[in-house]
């Protein structure tokens, strides 16, 4: 049999460190699977290698924040396993609040580990970006690249150019420069009229969190010097890129010979874990994303008491407020196993501080149109190789949905189990059908929501069920 | 709304399709109303077998049905590629059930001795080869220690279920036939000289002849009409691997590699009622004994599983049937709708339209569980 | 496609192979930057078309850096720390079971 805590947290960045550090100091055993090697997510990737390093001040200060969190992490009394793939969560067959099984892959074996409660904070990744030739070698996420930087000291070959809309545009950019390594060019595929369009209520919220609000005007002076407005690009080359040719909203066509194409379209939540459980999920407008139906501040899901959210895979709202919202998730659920637990007094006021930010951001970082809603001949399922042309000729046959969808095209059955491609997928259908990405829904995720070999499996047949041969 | 055709075929599964897709071909005018994309929907989740061997133990006519369906499914395969460009990847290169131990080398003994008995006219060609003869006919396949014997059968095959669907799909459309979309059907009605399906959301369809064949959601409209249909979900799981180098020439079973080169590895026979979700123990298990057949297989990555509800009849055996009370309103259902797709869109048309009907096909009719106890289901 | 700013100090390397080429990386970090950071690429063939792919988010999620790692295929590259002496191999599509 497989071992036992009381309470399982999944991830540990911001938000998953801060649910384990609550909950351990409640007295429980609680153990926490990363799939990293180390602490601190993606926000804080390798925080600690980086100051070994001297490197810290490349990344600016919510970075070397992370420092503290993560040194706080490692005195917690907590049975911390990096490297650990979760491949589902099996609730108790007999009452569904009572408790339930992770299963994951660590070290070339599956295992079992069961608990009462879960706590589920396995943050967010960047919304796809397909336009043609995305799959060039020489194209990379941002993300890719920040991480590389963090991680490597690596830095994109020159020349090489920044495309898509986000914070993280900005972020990145001062980010490589600082490290030395400037874009040589900036392509902003935002809508041109959004951030003047922005409404009184968000501004008004925005002034709530003043701090976020100077950091943005900092990043987008440094900025401005090399962005150029365009609505589409196109990434050239035969076995890898070799030029980025893009095309502005008045038609003016250009070219630029590059190494590296580093684009961006923003964060959406990892809910892989939560849709394979089924539970309900919402489908947030303002975000242009799904996040599960959860309690706002203790995260405990509306159908799956036993189970947490925390942190970006709950609604993207970054890192202060992951990290006060694993605090609130680590102690409702140590409070829901009989402890005392109080989380950190400024918990709530600062989740709500950074909450009170995302109105006005999700309306001046629209989802980019060009990658939104790709053209006819390009791929949206990079490991099938689906067009967007093929998925729109399925949807024309009459599929209800993105399930007999992918069931037409095969597009998302491929090893990433549609991360890259169910919301374009999603998106082009509800085009189709004249109805809205929230009432197409996305295609139905399963465990495992990650591969594992067939013998890493067989290890999870604990009862030992030996089937005939045919 | 209000649509009149002469056939509405209820459900576009696998059952249903193929049906709605022979019915179109012959010229009718049909409507396929079909659930919505949270349905069942078995047709997503079939093994892809075009199978006879052990198909029909206790019913001949049913053996005799599943080697028909085989027979003429490479035409069935051509006539939608034709239609519709779709390749089914059917092939029917033989196939094979693996044996591990003595038990089960006489289990298969004794079922090819019983299929044999009651095979009459047709024969039943299985035979069963020791593990020098199948290494023999699957050259480069390295089969574990446990595989000591396999039953062999040159009329089985396999075929691409999600290819098939698309392409009865495309094919029912191409041939004139109306798809209608999230429009499960809640109740069916007498309008005039014939029937009215009324939709969930109020829509309603009126045709001359209506067919139900909308998996489990058949024995709810089945009572409605006069009919009885006494079928229960059984859950299947299965897993997929990436794609692999062709190295298996030919289905196994539980074991078979894809045209694209998954290898699928199935399958499971669970009583869990509705409950379609796929399981760490299960899938462990399955696992397991994919390694037992193919040790190479260890390595290699599973990239998806699910677990889907064949819809079982008492028997096993497919089930059709016309209402004596409603006439016109006929049923189809069977957890076989890969390898009888084709007899469904060659054959069921002309006993829809025209009454007419193969030699002893009234066997099928749900009236051989009246007053009896449910038999044991076989597969 | 990404370049390194300073060479890791020899107490800070490790080596690996790529296709029986040495390549030093920087302990802890992935094959997948190490690989990058040595320029090569593409790192596998689509396995339905066979074009050219190289690792693409380095977080895990679009399985792009799927990699042969001590003779297991497709193992997501971005995801394993490199070890000295770990052997990689490029262009890993479809594995094949077949022997001898």
């Amino acid at each position: 049999m497989g071992e036992r805590a009381d309470i399982v947290v999944i991830g540990a960045g911001p938000a998953g460190m801060a649910a384990a550090i609550q909950a351990a100091a409640a007295g429980l055993a609680v153990a926490v699977l990363d799939d990293q090697p180390t602490p601190g997510g993606q926000i804080w990737r390798n925080v600690e290698g980086a100051a070994e390093r001297g490197d810290l001040k490349l990344f600016g200060k919510d970075y070397r924040r992370g420092l503290a969190s993560v040194k706080r992490f490692r005195l917690a009394r907590v049975d911390y396993q990096p490297g650990a793939r979760v491949v589902g969560v099996e609730p108790d067959a007999d009452a569904r609040d009572t408790g339930g099984d992770v299963l994951f892959v660590r070290k070339g074996q599956a295992a079992r580990l069961s608990c009462k409660r879960l706590i589920v904070a396995t943050g967010a990744y960047e919304r796809p970006t397909p336009f043609p030739g995305w799959t060039l070698p020489g194209v990379m996420t941002l993300g890719a690249a920040q991480i590389a930087l963090k991680t490597s000291d690596l830095v994109p070959e020159r020349p090489f150019v920044i495309a898509g809309q986000g914070p993280l545009l900005l972020l990145l950019a001062a980010q490589l420069e600082a490290a030395g390594a400037p874009p040589d060019a900036v392509l902003d595929l935002s809508d041109p009229g959004l951030a003047l369009t922005a409404g009184k209520s968000a501004a008004m919220a925005a002034l709530l969190a003043p701090d976020y609000l100077a950091k943005g005007a900092y990043w987008l002076g440094r900025l401005r010097a090399t962005a150029r407005n365009v609505v589409q690009i196109r990434a050239l080359g035969a076995e890898r890129l070799r030029q980025v040719e893009w095309r502005t909203a008045a038609g003016a066509v250009g070219r630029i010979d590059v190494r590296t194409l580093l684009v961006h379209d923003g964060v959406i939540p990892n809910a892989q874990l939560t849709r394979a459980m089924r539970a309900p999920h919402l489908y947030d407008m303002a975000a242009d994303a799904w996040r599960p139906a959860a309690d706002r501040l203790t995260g405990q899901l509306d159908d799956m008491p036993w189970v947490h959210v925390a942190g970006d895979c709950a609604g993207v709202a970054g890192w202060a407020a992951a990290e006060a919202l694993g605090e609130s998730a680590g102690a409702a659920a140590a409070t829901a196993l009989g402890r005392t637990a109080t989380p950190g007094r400024w918990s709530r006021t600062r989740a709500s501080r950074a909450r009170a930010l995302r109105p006005f951001l999700d309306r001046i970082y629209r989802p980019a149109r060009a990658f939104q809603r790709p053209d006819d001949a390009t791929l949206v399922c990079r490991c099938e190789e689906v067009t967007a042309g093929a998925v729109r000729a399925a949807a024309a046959l009459g599929a209800q949905g993105p399930n007999q969808l992918k069931a037409f095209t095969r597009a998302g059955m491929g090893p990433c189990q549609g991360r890259m491609c169910s919301q374009t997928v999603a998106a082009i259908l509800a085009d189709a059908q004249g109805r809205g990405p929230g009432d197409v829904g996305l295609m139905r995720v399963r465990l495992p929501i990650s591969p594992l070999t067939v013998g890493e499996l067989a290890g999870l047949n604990e009862t030992e069920i030996k089937l005939p041969l045919s | 709304m209000t649509d009149t055709a002469q056939v509405i075929v209820i459900g576009g599964g696998m059952v249903g399709a193929a049906i709605a897709y022979g019915l179109a071909q012959s010229g009718a005018a049909v409507v396929m109303l079909d659930e919505d994309d949270g349905a069942l929907r078995t047709a997503r989740g079939n093994f892809g077998l075009v199978w006879t061997q052990s198909k029909g133990l206790g019913m001949q006519r049913y053996q005799e049905w599943s080697r028909r369906s085989a027979e003429i499914w490479g035409n069935f395969a051509r006539e939608i590629e034709a239609s519709v460009g779709v390749d089914a990847g059917h092939e029917q290169r033989g196939g094979l059930m693996l044996c591990s131990s003595p038990d089960e080398v006489a289990q298969s003994e004794a079922l090819i001795a019983k299929m044999q008995a009651q095979a009459g006219n047709m024969p039943y060609d299985v035979t069963l080869l020791d593990r020098g003869e199948l290494m023999a006919m699957v050259p480069g396949v390295a089969f574990g220690p446990d595989v000591v014997a396999a039953a062999y059968c040159p009329h089985d095959g396999h075929a691409n279920p999600l290819k098939l669907l698309r392409g009865m799909h495309a094919g029912f459309q191409a041939a004139g036939g109306q798809y209608v979309p999230n429009a499960g059907v809640a109740d069916i009605e007498r309008a005039g000289a014939g029937y009215a399906a009324i939709a969930k959301d109020g829509r309603r369809f009126e045709a001359e002849k209506i067919v139900i064949a909308c998996g489990h959601g058949i024995p709810a409209l089945a009572a409605k009409t006069g009919l009885h249909c006494p079928t229960r979900p059984q859950r299947g799981q299965i897993l997929v691997t990436e794609r692999l180098d062709p190295i298996l020439p030919m289905p196994m079973g539980s074991i078979r590699q894809t045209d694209e080169g998954s290898i699928m590895l199935g399958v499971s026979h669970e009583e869990v009622g509705f409950n379609d979700m796929n399981t760490g123990d299960v899938a462990g298990a399955i696992a397991a004994r994919a390694v037992r057949i193919l040790p190479a297989l260890k390595t290699v990555n599973i990239v998806r599983a699910w677990g889907a509800l064949r819809v079982m009849p008492p028997d096993g055996c497919p089930i059709y049937d016309e209402s004596e009370t409603w006439p016109g309103v006929f049923m189809a259902t069977n957890h076989s709708g890969v390898t009888l797709a084709a007899v469904h869109a060659r054959l069921l048309p002309r006993w829809i339209l025209e009454g007419e009907t193969p030699v002893g096909f009234e066997e099928f009719s749900v009236k051989r569980f009246d007053g009896t106890p449910h038999a044991r289901p076989s597969h | 496609m990404l370049v390194r700013r300073t060479e890791p100090p020899a107490s800070a390397a490790v080596t690996i192979t790529v296709d029986g080429r040495d390549v030093r990386a920087r302990k802890g970090e992935s094959v997948a930057a190490a690989v990058l950071a040595a320029g090569i690429v593409p790192t596998r063939l689509a396995p339905v078309s066979g074009a050219p792919r190289a690792p693409y988010c380095l977080m895990g999620s679009c399985y792009e850096c799927l990699m042969t790692v001590d003779d297991r295929a497709n193992v997501q590259a971005c995801m394993t720390p490199v070890k000295d002496g770990m052997r990689v191999r490029t262009h890993a599509s479809r594995p094949s079971l077949r022997h001898g």
